[in-house]
C-alpha cells in the first residue's frame, strides 16, 4: 500500500465519519414542536402468544409484561400466520389540558387496535384487515376528549406482526392534535414530493445515458442506464403511493433495486474515471448478487439480521470505490473534484446515519431520500464535465486547425501572388513584343520602303511624301493606342481626327454615329491596335476602291460597323485581278477580329457595303434594348 | 477680364493683322510653321525663336497675339513659354505643336496655359486655318483630351477635397459637349445635335480650356516675373 492509497483511504473514511456524526447531530437537534408533543420511545410488551383478537385482553391481565426500547428490535416474525403483539405504553407528561389530543406514528405499523386508559381509539375488525401500504406513511389518530387524563395516561396497542422489519413499531408521538397534523402533512409532502422528482430526474438520466451511449458508443454508459432504471424503480415506491403491489413485495423489489443501483453506479463512475479493476467490480458484483438472493429468499424470521449485516457490509465496497475514484479524480477533467467526493461520502454516511437515528421524525427520512438525488447530480457533474473536457478539446482542435488553415492561406496567397506577378510581367512581355511587331512592321516598313525608293534612285516627291505620311499615320496610331484612356468611341474619334484630312482630299465625308462606348471583351494596347487597324484598313479600302461619297462609322455597344455608299464589294472585286480575289486585306482583318474574340463581316447593301466587326452580347446588352437596331 | 475684352476688340477689327510667333528648335519644322503663316493675309509672322529664353525675349519684345510652341526645347520646356504667354498683359494665345497631339504632351500644356494644340503632320493651310480658327474662338480640342478632362472631373468627384489643385468643375453643358468631342463629333455636327450655334461650342471649349488652366502654379510666376514678363 502506498502512501498516496493510504492517504486517501484516510481522507475517505475520515469524510464518512464525520459527514455520519453530522447526520446524526443534525437528527438529534431538530425535533418537532417541543413542549405540545410527547415522544415515546419506550414501553412494555407482552411476551405470551394469542391467536385471536379476544385473547388481547388476556393478555394485558397477565404479569409477563416486559420492558422494551422503540423501535422493537427483537421482533420474531411468524412468516405463516398473523401474530399480534400487544405492547402497553404509559404517558406521563406536562401537557395542558383543553386541547385536543392524538396519538401520531410517523411509520405506521399494521395496526390493529389502538386503547386509551381503558377506551377504544381504533379497532379493526380482524388481523386481515390492516393497513397495507407500498411505504409506511405515517398515520394519525385524534383521542377522545373525555378518555385523556391529565396525569397519566395507559396506551395499549395491537400490531400485527406478519412482515419483516416494516412491521417495527417505530417511536410515535402523543400530543396537540394541531402540531401532529401539521407533521404529518409536511412528512407526506416532503416523501412523496421528492419520491416524484427522484423519479423524474431517473428517468431524464435514463434518457440522457441512453442518448450519449447511441451518440458515443460508449458502453460504458450501459451501466449508467441500468442504474438509472432501477433508480426509477425504488423512487416509484415514493413517488406512487397509490400502486397495487402490497407492503412487502414493494419492500422487497426496493431492496433490490438499490442493490442493482449502488453497484451498477459504482461500476459507471469508476469506468468514467478510466479505472476498470476487474477484482473490485466482480467482488462487489458478487456481493450484490448474494444480498438479492437474501432478500428474495431469506426466512421472514432471520431476514431483519441477514439485512443489517449486509448491509453494513456495503460500506467496505463503498469505501474502496471512494478511494479508487479519488485516486483517479484527474480523468474527470473538472478543477474542482472535492465537491464530489463530499457527495459520495455523503450518501456512505447516510446507511449507518438513519441506522443509528431515532427513526422517529422526518430528518432522517428526509436523509434517506436524498440518496437518489445526491447520486443524479454526481452523475450529472461527471457528464457535464466529460462534455465540458470534449467541447474544450474540440476548440482547442478547432484553433489548431484555423491556424493550420491561416498559414495554408498565407502561403498560397503568397504563391498566387508570385503567380500573377510572373504572369502579369509575361503579360507585359507579350503585350510589348506586339506594339514593337505593329511598330517594325508598319513604320519601320514605311521607312524602308522610302530609304530603298531613294537608293535606288527615285525622285517622285509624292511617292516619298506618301510613304513618310503613311509612316506618321501608323506611328499616330500606335500612339493613339498606347493611350490611357480605355473608351473605343475615344480612340474611333481620334482615328477620326487622323483620316478626316484623307477623307477630305478624296471629297469623301464622314456620317459620325458612334452613340455607345463599343464594350470589347479584352483591353490594352493590343486590343486598341486591332480595332483601330481594322476600322483604318475598312476606311482606307473605302478610298481606294469603293468610289463613295460618304463614309458611316456606326457602333453599339457590341458592334462597330463601316458602311459607304459606293458601288460594293462584288462590283469593286470585279475591276481586281482574278489573283488578288481575296484581296482588301480582309483575310489580316478577321485574323485581328479573331484575336480580339470578334466577328468580322462584309457585306454588301443596295448601295456600297458594310464592315461589321461585332462581339458576342453580354447579358446586360441584350436586357438593354437598342435603339441603332430599329 | 481685360485681357479677354482685348481679344473680342480685336476680332472685331477686320483690318488688323494678327501677329503669330513660332518657336521650334528644330530649324525645318519651324520654317515649315512659319510659311503656313506667311500664307496667310490674315496673320503676320513676328519672329521665330529657337530656344526658350530666345522664346521669352521675343515673346516680350514682338508681343503677339499667337505664339505657337514645341514642348521639348533645348534650354528648357516649352511649358514655361505657354505659362509666361498665358500671364501676358496684353491678349496672347498659346498653341502646342506637337507630332501626335498625344494626351501626354497636350494636356500638360494645357494645365500650363495653351489654348490647344496644331500637328505638326497637318498641312500648311491646315496649319493657318487653325490658327485663324483659334482667333475667332474655337480653340481646337482632340477626342483623347476631351476624355481625359472628363475623367479628371470625374475622380474630383470621386476624391472632392478642396486643396486640389487641379480640381475642375464643369457646367452639364460642358459636360455633354466634351463627350460629344470624346466620341468624335466635330463641332457643327456637335451643334445641330444641341440645337445651339456653332460659336457656342467653342466658347464651351475655350471655357473648359481657362478652367484648366493652373492659375495657382507659383513656380510659373515666380519664373514670369524672373524673366520680366510680369
Amino acid at each position: 500500500m502506498t502512501a498516496e492509497t493510504f492517504r486517501t483511504f484516510g481522507l475517505v473514511t475520515v469524510y464518512t465519519v464525520a459527514l455520519t456524526f453530522l447526520l446524526l447531530g443534525i437528527d438529534r437537534l431538530i425535533q418537532p414542536s417541543p413542549g405540545l408533543v410527547v415522544h415515546v420511545s419506550e414501553g412494555t410488551k407482552c411476551a405470551s402468544d394469542f391467536r385471536e383478537k379476544t385473547e388481547f385482553r388476556s393478555c394485558l391481565d397477565g404479569s409477563a409484561l416486559t420492558r422494551t426500547p422503540l423501535p422493537d428490535q427483537s421482533l420474531k416474525p411468524d412468516n405463516d400466520t398473523l401474530s399480534p403483539i400487544h405492547y402497553r405504553f404509559v404517558v406521563t407528561g406536562p401537557l395542558a389540558p383543553g386541547h385536543l389530543k392524538a396519538v401520531y406514528f410517523p411509520k405506521t405499523t399494521h395496526l390493529i387496535d389502538i386503547v386509551l386508559n381503558n377506551q377504544v381509539v381504533v379497532s379493526l375488525p380482524s388481523f386481515d384487515s390492516a393497513s397495507d401500504a407500498p411505504w409506511p406513511r405515517p398515520d394519525l389518530f385524534p383521542l377522545p376528549p373525555d378518555a385523556w387524563q391529565p396525569e397519566i395516561n395507559t396506551f395499549d396497542i395491537l400490531v400485527a406482526d406478519n412482515a419483516k422489519g416494516e412491521t417495527t413499531l417505530a417511536p410515535f408521538m402523543v400530543g396537540d392534535l394541531e402540531a401532529l397534523v401539521r407533521e404529518r402533512r409536511t412528512r407526506i409532502w416532503i416523501t412523496s414530493t421528492l419520491g416524484q422528482l427522484s423519479f423524474v430526474l431517473m428517468v431524464i438520466i435514463a434518457m440522457s445515458a441512453a442518448g450519449l451511449r447511441m451518440a458515443r458508443g460508449d458502453r460504458t454508459f450501459n451501466w449508467l442506464i441500468v442504474a438509472a432504471l432501477s433508480g426509477t424503480l425504488f423512487t416509484a415506491r415514493f413517488a406512487f403511493p397509490d400502486t397495487p403491489l402490497p407492503a412487502l413485495e414493494w419492500a422487497k423489489l426496493s431492496d433490490i433495486a438499490q442493490r442493482v443501483f449502488g453497484v451498477t453506479c459504482a461500476i459507471f463512475f469508476l469506468r468514467m474515471v478510466k479505472v476498470r479493476n476487474n477484482l473490485f467490480e466482480r467482488s462487489y458484483l458478487g456481493y450484490s448478487f448474494i444480498t438479492i438472493l437474501i432478500i428474495i429468499i431469506a426466512p421472514a424470521a432471520h431476514f431483519q439480521v441477514l439485512s443489517d449485516i449486509m448491509n453494513f457490509g456495503l460500506l467496505l465496497p463503498a469505501m474502496i470505490f471512494m478511494g479508487l475514484f479519488w485516486m483517479n479524480k484527474h480523468a474527470l477533467g473538472h478543477a474542482n473534484n472535492q465537491i464530489v467526493l463530499f457527495f459520495f461520502s455523503l450518501i456512505v454516511a447516510t446507511g449507518p446515519a438513519i441506522y443509528w437515528s431515532s427513526d422517529s421524525n422526518t430528518v432522517s427520512l428526509v436523509i434517506q431520500q436524498l440518496v437518489p438525488l445526491l447520486m443524479v447530480a454526481i452523475a450529472f457533474w461527471i457528464i457535464l464535465g466529460q462534455v465540458i473536457a470534449s467541447i474544450t478539446a474540440y476548440e482547442q482542435l478547432n484553433k489548431t486547425l484555423e491556424h493550420r488553415i491561416a498559414e495554408k492561406s498565407n502561403e498560397l496567397s503568397a504563391t498566387y501572388a508570385e503567380l500573377a506577378e510572373s504572369r502579369r510581367a509575361e503579360a507585359v512581355i507579350k503585350e510589348r513584343e506586339r506594339i514593337m511587331m505593329e511598330l517594325h512592321d508598319g513604320v519601320g516598313g514605311h521607312l524602308v520602303n522610302a530609304l530603298a525608293y531613294l537608293r535606288a534612285g527615285g525622285d517622285d516627291r509624292k511617292v516619298l511624301q506618301a510613304s513618310l505620311e503613311d509612316g506618321l499615320s501608323d506611328l499616330s496610331l500606335a500612339v493613339d493606342s498606347l493611350t490611357d484612356v480605355e473608351s473605343v468611341a475615344t480612340l474611333l474619334g481620334m482615328l477620326r481626327t487622323r483620316l478626316e484630312p484623307l477623307l477630305a482630299a478624296n471629297g469623301i465625308a464622314f456620317r459620325w454615329n458612334v452613340e455607345d462606348d463599343p464594350q470589347v471583351p479584352h483591353d490594352g494596347a493590343s486590343r486598341n491596335i486591332h480595332i483601330l487597324r481594322i476600322i483604318q484598313e475598312a476606311v482606307t479600302n473605302v478610298i481606294k476602291h469603293a468610289n463613295a461619297s460618304e463614309i458611316e462609322i456606326r457602333t453599339t455597344s457590341f458592334s462597330i460597323c463601316v458602311c459607304d455608299n459606293g458601288r460594293g464589294i462584288t462590283a469593286a472585286r470585279e475591276r481586281l485581278k482574278p489573283d488578288a480575289s481575296s484581296g482588301y486585306g480582309i483575310s489580316t482583318m478577321a485574323q485581328r477580329a479573331r484575336e480580339l474574340g470578334a466577328r468580322l463581316d462584309v457585306q454588301d447593301r443596295k448601295a456600297g457595303c458594310c464592315v461589321t466587326l461585332s462581339w458576342k452580347r453580354t447579358e446586360e446588352d441584350s436586357i438593354r434594348p437598342q435603339k441603332d437596331e430599329v | 477680364m481685360t485681357r479677354w475684352g482685348a481679344s473680342v476688340s480685336a476680332l472685331n477689327d477686320p483690318h488688323e493683322r494678327h501677329r503669330v510667333l513660332v518657336v521650334d528648335d528644330q530649324t525645318l519644322t519651324a520654317k515649315y510653321l512659319a510659311n503656313s503663316v506667311v500664307h496667310r493675309s490674315d496673320l503676320e509672322l513676328v519672329g521665330t525663336a529657337f530656344s526658350l529664353a530666345e522664346g521669352l525675349t521675343l515673346l516680350n519684345d514682338t508681343q503677339p497675339r499667337i505664339v505657337l510652341v514645341d514642348l521639348g526645347l533645348p534650354d528648357g520646356s516649352g511649358l514655361e513659354l505657354l505659362k509666361a504667354a498665358s500671364r501676358a498683359s496684353w491678349p496672347c494665345d498659346g498653341l502646342v505643336v506637337t507630332v501626335f497631339g498625344d494626351e501626354a504632351s497636350v494636356f500638360s500644356a494645357i494645365r500650363a496655359g495653351a489654348r490647344g494644340y496644331i500637328l505638326k503632320s497637318s498641312g500648311i493651310e491646315h496649319i493657318g486655318q487653325q490658327i485663324a480658327m483659334l482667333i475667332e474662338g474655337g480653340s481646337p480640342m482632340s477626342p483623347i483630351i476631351a476624355r481625359s478632362v472628363l475623367s479628371l472631373v470625374a475622380n474630383a468627384n470621386i476624391d472632392p477635397s478642396p486643396s486640389r489643385a487641379d480640381a475642375v468643375t464643369l457646367t452639364p453643358r460642358e459636360s455633354e459637349v466634351l463627350s460629344l468631342i470624346a466620341r468624335g463629333y466635330k463641332r457643327a455636327e456637335i451643334a445641330t445635335m444641341l440645337a445651339i450655334a456653332i460659336g457656342t461650342v467653342g466658347n464651351h471649349i475655350n471655357s473648359v480650356y481657362r478652367k484648366l488652366e493652373v492659375r495657382s502654379n507659383t513656380e510659373a510666376v515666380a519664373k514670369a516675373t524672373q524673366i520680366g514678363v510680369i
